[in-house]
């Protein structure tokens, strides 16, 4: 049944994002366009020349616009459609399907988190192309540089290759908790009569503030502990295995962080589970 | 026989309002059920504990003696009083749908429904009239071949035509040995095509009998004891 949602839940979304993608690609090729004719048309200070440069800086800017706007839009997307499928009248459709509250959240989950990963994708691949294909200065001193770092990093044998995925898991981590957080609010927040989206909105606002406490005393701690500054000892002591210990110490941070995401995605799971199933409040 | 739907002792409650009280009932299956009763007097609330789409507060529910889930929402065709089907969704894609999670979806009979209605199958569901996206979802309902049908308020807000039409429709399609639990308070309309009644009021169970025992015993048909019992 996994699978069927999958299916369905791929089918409803992607109308929303191909489209989108799409305009993005449309509005960056149009923005260079402008931007060849403000090119031809450097040279003439005419009323053509002045609005060739005032259309271009309007694309210029409106392509910077649409970028935020992809960025940002898969997580509101999501928001929109856990809200709509599940929590209104699709609701009375969506629950009443043989499959579990568990299985609704788990295929949202890996929807949204790969229209997220594809946006991403799609953004910095066009931005990527887009810059190069104007040659912006800096772009290839700044690729350059990143490849550089890579190069630095995954020459550290072992640890550095594992810093690098760990990296990536981490991200998708943060990702999943991201999600499940805003889930388990709206799953929360349902239960309020009326009030549906005010107390989702409430319920993410106390889980924030919890998380920000519950995670703020662990660092406090460890940092009045380590003493004065507790990345000084690499480099004193022993320079020449500061890049084996930085990619450690990297490997050490990124592998508890993607704990604390894992274990917070889980809790968030199942108290969203829960309400689901046995709280359910469709008007 | 194991009933098709029972329940025990079931109580639910928002806040302080109590929607149902301590109902005990039980629904045997094969039989065509209206569960009557006048406005907020619990009948939604009862069919959306069938479907686990609320939790009882105290009591239980059971559907052919399994508490709501998974598995008694693949033997449950379950028409809401409203709309619950994407907008955009055209009706190759509600069939689709329908044919995809439930393994008794007849998609054959469905489409022929369909056809019959004359209904655009190129259009969205966002695209079509009010009444006509009732019929599709009607028509999708019907067309499985389920143990229990729970109907809440299929004819309120359609026309009388519409409404015959809707009648015959579940008359026409249902499983013989399946159980069919109609929500409304239009009695006239449905009583022709009942088997048994269920009389709800303020969450309590005040009568369930056949249709034959009411007019043997009472000498009245549903429709006047039911104006009786409800007079306001």
């Amino acid at each position: 049944m996994l699978k069927k949602l999958l299916k369905h839940e791929y089918k409803a979304t992607s109308r929303f994002f191909l489209p989108t993608y799409g305009c993005f690609v449309l509005l960056l090729l149009v923005q260079r366009l402008s931007l060849l004719w403000a090119s031809s048309m450097s040279k003439n200070q005419s009323f053509a020349g002045d609005l060739a440069r005032i259309v271009m800086n309007l694309f210029s800017t409106a392509s910077v616009l649409a970028l935020i706007a992809l960025l940002i839009c898969p997580m509101v997307y999501g928001i929109v459609r856990f809200y709509k499928n599940l929590l209104t009248d699709e609701g009375y459709l969506s629950f009443t399907l043989p499959v579990t509250a568990g299985q609704h959240l788990v295929s949202k989950l890996l929807v949204l988190l790969t229209w997220q990963v594809l946006t991403f994708l799609v953004a910095a691949g066009s931005g990527v192309l887009y810059f190069l294909s104007i040659h912006a200065p800096g772009v290839r001193e700044m690729f350059s540089d990143i490849g550089f770092v890579l190069r630095t990093i995954l020459e550290v044998k072992g640890w550095g290759l594992l810093a690098v995925v760990l990296l990536v898991l981490e991200v998708f981590s943060q990702l999943t908790e991201n999600i499940m957080r805003l889930y388990n609010a709206m799953s929360i927040g349902q239960c309020s009569s009326g009030h549906k989206l005010l107390g989702s909105v409430a319920v993410y606002i106390a889980q924030n503030m919890l998380l920000g406490l519950l995670l703020q005393v662990p660092v406090t701690v460890y940092l009045l502990s380590a003493g004065s500054d507790p990345f000084a000892s690499l480099v004193l002591n022993d320079p020449a295995s500061l890049p084996v210990k930085s990619c450690q110490v990297m490997c050490l941070f990124l592998a508890g962080a993607m704990a604390v995401n894992l274990v917070l995605s889980t809790v968030y799971f199942f108290i969203s589970r829960h309400f689901l199933t046995k709280k359910l409040n469709l008007a | 026989m194991t009933p098709i739907l029972q329940c025990q002792d079931l109580c639910k409650r928002y806040g302080r309002f109590e929607a149902l009280h301590d109902l005990t009932l039980s629904i045997e299956p094969g039989r065509i059920v209206g569960l009557l009763g006048p406005n907020g007097s619990g009948k939604s609330t009862l069919i959306k504990l069938a479907n686990g789409l609320l939790a009882p507060t105290h009591g239980r529910i059971l559907i052919d003696g399994r508490q709501p889930g998974p598995e008694t929402r693949a033997l449950v065709s379950y028409l809401p009083e409203r709309t619950y089907l994407n907008n955009w969704m055209r009706i190759s894609d509600a069939l689709a749908y329908f044919q995809d999670f439930y393994p008794d979806f007849r998609p054959e009979r469905a489409k022929q429904m369909i056809r019959n209605l004359g209904i655009d199958e190129t259009k969205t569901l966002g695209a079509m009239s009010k009444g006509t996206r009732e019929k599709v979802q009607l028509i999708l309902v019907m067309s499985r071949a389920a143990k229990l049908y729970l109907l809440d308020e299929p004819i309120g807000g359609v026309d009388p035509a519409a409404r015959d039409y809707i009648l015959n429709t579940i008359l026409n399609n249902y499983e013989p040995s399946s159980t069919i639990v109609i929500s409304t308070h239009l009695i006239s309309d449905i009583e022709r095509i009942l088997d048994d009644v269920i009389f709800i009021q303020n969450g309590s169970l005040l009568l369930q009998s056949s249709v034959e025992q009411i007019r043997e015993n009472q000498g009245k048909s549903v429709d006047g004891l039911f104006r009786e019992v409800f007079r306001c």
